[in-house]
């Protein structure tokens, strides 16, 4: 949950209160999934060349995308003639959204297919059919997967595979209170698709080290973003009102090195990813309708893990992972001018600066920019990037079997070096007695964190 | 048993604690590269038929570039000290401004130090063609384009007066409100068969003591003005209204509609008092930009809110250069009150 108490400002007069504000915001964001599952899985037909399978699955999703808000106002104001004082004392504590259901049947029948003795495909489709309050969808989708040993040690994988997806994942942007929430598709919410194409290379090294690197290019329709400006402190409408509906594309290149079996083993990842976003569909439009960086854009991942099994008892791991950080939108431009003379109460007459326009009175309602005000600005949506994280993690795992069940005592230190992480951002003032200089501050919310952990296995 | 209960709690006791003590908030600093993207020439015009041109040219700051001030509610003086410190560090008083008229007429733009902005003998008729092209400094030159839209017109069918208690103040400006409103009944002719975009500006003014008291506030149930993406009121404007659209609801049409201004109060015992009307016929560009701009209003004081971008029709910079034409004021005026 988040919250913040926004302000809250007091002025004298005469050595009694003037007025005085105060106000204070909260939301909690709730976003369970409640899932319930049938699979029924044949084999049709089993044979030298052909393995054919079929089956079918139902799914019930209750999911429950809701938001507690609660907001507060109050103002105390003095009347100068009368001396005497007017409240107003606001307050919303309302929960926006409710749950909603979500039903999916799906058939599959799926052939594995040895074309020859270095061929080998996998050619199926699925068809799914979900069902949300007022609206029915349906979504065919074929996939093939074609492997080809090149030697023994050699083999080049290349895929189409076509998806679908009733449930999206609804994340702010916004870097000072960021949320996440899992929503379903609905009557005017599509099922979220996608068409992906992969093609990968491995190659074994012996009996237990294997490389491998694969390629992908995704496309995906419906993707789910909030609107500029959108927010649940308005206190009106759930989260479908507040969203845009676009498209996304995806790309990027992952290589692996594993070692599978013996005392020491683990593996080094590297990913080179690109994610983006486009809003340009009427009354959906975000970020001028321009291609932007998807929230979860992370152009380079490494990961690292090794794990040393001393004996029947001992076991040491470890991980380093790195990542570039997650993106956002950080208001990173103060831009000047463009303010609109729409809202002023009060013309002076002799005030050149404003125009001077309230005489002869047909003038009145000139449009020009007259004032300086100041924006803060952004050049595009995502467009900041918080700084790049790293972190090491250490267990320990002792095993031991007492009788038949097998117990695991472990201790992991998360962040071992205690790399400061920035996880949130806002920007604030560094008041310094004298002036106030804007700031852009991160928060680290992840610093060194020991936890003891305790398996049973039976 | 003991000793493993102790380094139990121990390790418990670390991981409470060693976390509230790492834990942390730093100052984070913009590389050149961010640094560049961030800054910019701002380009502020709105060309008007019938209205000599005027440009402000102003800098855009990274966000840590922005001069300190003396208390952090300082920037809220920057409406009111025309000649401060932040409007002096903002300005851009030596740029170089090329204005191009329909691809061949070429105006110098000089520096205007009453009015702070670049002034021409340039004034725009509708169908204009506008290209600016501005240097300054060592920041990166800016082009902007925009074009006179054609005036559409607007009639007065009739209007009356309506008793209406002022307790309805979401803003301050609002309480300069009388207990009468004035319902308006307007005509709108929207020809040809492209998009039109408007902003219909209804002003309530009244005499005050040498000057006027005037406000832009007004209302209508009208679905023209209904805007879903402004969720909440702002200085006594209605939440999901808007007085920036567009013609998709009777587009080649006429269309008559119905406004609510409140009459403004005075201090004088035969006060001039009145209510202005304009419709705007605006680039679809300067229709963008004032969307951004109601929308940011509410938004930038709300931390929970998502973020707004201003709209920028400005390339290599920041800002909005659009056009604007009417066919002039319909004036109510010396409502007998």
């Amino acid at each position: 949950h988040n919250k913040t108490t926004i302000s809250e400002l007091e002025t004298m007069y005469r050595g009694k209160l003037l007025d005085f504000y105060e106000e204070e915001n909260y939301a909690q964001y709730n976003s369970g999934i409640t899932d319930g599952a049938l699979t029924i899985d044949f084999n049709l037909r089993q044979s030298d060349r052909h393995n054919i399978r079929w089956g079918t699955k139902f799914s019930l999703q209750e999911l429950s995308p809701t938001v507690d808000v609660y907001r507060y106002r109050y103002s105390k104001n003095l009347n100068t003639s009368t001396m005497e004082y007017s409240e107003i004392n606001q307050s919303v504590d309302t929960t926006l959204g409710h749950n909603q259901d979500l039903r999916t049947l799906s058939l599959y029948l799926e052939d594995d297919w040895s074309i020859c003795r270095r061929l080998k495909a996998d050619i199926g489709v699925r068809y799914a059919f979900y069902s949300v309050k007022g609206k029915t969808y349906h979504s065919i989708e074929p996939r093939l997967s074609l492997r080809y040993l090149l030697t023994g040690d050699m083999s080049l994988k290349l895929s189409y595979t076509r998806m679908s997806q009733g449930i999206h994942l609804l994340s702010s942007s916004n870097l000072i209170m960021p949320s996440d929430l899992w929503v379903p598709a609905t009557k005017d919410i599509p099922l979220m698709k996608g068409d992906q194409f992969a093609a990968g290379f491995s190659y074994d090294f012996g009996r237990s080290i294997t490389a491998s690197v694969e390629g992908y290019y995704k496309l995906t329709d419906n993707t789910l973003d909030y609107k500029e400006g959108s927010s649940y402190m308005s206190a009106t409408g759930d989260w479908e009102s507040k969203v845009a509906v676009g498209k996304g594309k995806s790309y990027g290149v992952e290589f692996l090195l594993q070692k599978k079996t013996g005392k020491t083993n683990g593996w080094v990842s590297y990913t080179w990813a690109k994610s983006l976003r486009k809003y340009d569909k009427p009354g959906q439009i975000i970020s001028n309708g321009e291609t932007f960086y998807d929230g979860n854009d992370r152009r380079n991942t490494i990961n690292v893990y090794v794990s040393h099994r001393f004996n029947e008892h001992w076991e040491i791991t470890a991980s380093w992972s790195y990542m570039t950080g997650r993106r956002g939108v950080v208001s990173t431009t103060a831009m000047y001018g463009g303010q609109i003379n729409e809202y002023e109460g009060y013309f002076d007459a002799n005030d050149e600066h404003r125009g001077n326009v309230i005489l002869p009175i047909d003038k009145v309602g000139a449009p020009f920019f007259y004032k300086f005000g100041r924006y803060m600005t952004f050049t595009e949506r995502n467009g900041y990037k918080l700084p790049d994280s790293h972190h090491l993690d250490i267990g320990f795992n002792y095993s031991a079997k007492i009788g038949k069940p097998e117990l695991i005592l472990g201790l992991t230190i998360y962040n071992v070096y205690n790399r400061m992480n920035v996880s949130n951002v806002y920007t604030g003032y560094d008041y310094t007695g004298v002036t106030s200089n804007l700031k852009l501050r991160g928060l680290c919310m992840f610093p060194f964190m020991p936890s003891l952990n305790l398996t049973v296995k039976f | 048993m003991k000793r493993i209960v102790n380094i139990t709690v121990a390790i418990i006791a670390i991981s409470v604690v060693l976390p509230v003590l790492t834990g942390c908030e730093k100052d984070l600093k913009f590389n050149e590269k961010d640094l560049d993207r961030f800054r910019g020439i701002t380009l502020n015009a709105l060309a008007t038929k019938d209205t000599v041109f005027t440009l402000s040219v102003s800098k855009a700051k990274a966000l840590t570039e922005v001069i300190p001030t003396i208390s952090p509610d300082d920037y809220l003086m920057y409406d009111y000290l025309y000649d401060s410190l932040y409007i002096k560090d903002a300005l851009l008083k030596d740029a170089t401004v090329g204005l191009t008229v329909n691809g061949d007429r070429q105006y110098v733009m000089t520096f205007d130090p009453k009015n702070n902005n670049y002034k021409s003998d340039y004034v725009p008729v509708a169908g204009d063609e506008i290209s600016l092209h501005v240097e300054a400094e060592d920041l990166k030159p800016v082009v902007a384009q925009t074009v006179i839209p054609t005036p559409q017109k607007l009639e007065l069918l009739g209007y009356e007066l309506h008793y209406d208690k002022d307790d309805d103040a979401d803003g301050w400006v609002d309480k300069l409100g009388i207990n009468t409103v004035a319902q308006i009944t307007l005509k709108i002719t929207d020809t040809g068969n492209e998009k039109n975009y408007y902003r219909l500006v209804v002003r309530g003014f009244a005499s005050f003591t040498a000057t006027y008291i005037c406000n832009d506030v007004f209302r209508s149930d009208d679905p023209i003005f209904l805007d879903e993406n402004i969720t909440q009121g702002y200085r006594g404007w209605s939440a999901r209204f808007s007085n920036v659209f567009d013609d998709h609801l009777f587009n080649g049409k006429e269309y008559t509609f119905t406004v609510l201004s409140r009459l403004r109060r005075s201090n004088y015992s035969t006060p001039q008092r009145g209510i202005s009307i304009e419709l705007q016929s605006i680039t679809p560009e300067l229709y963008n930009y004032f969307k951004s701009i109601q929308l940011y209003r509410i938004a930038a004081v709300d931390e929970f809110s998502e973020g707004v971008q201003i709209y920028n029709n400005v390339n290599n910079g920041f800002g909005i250069v659009g056009g604007i034409s009417s066919q002039g004021r319909i004036v109510i005026e010396d409502f007998a009150l």
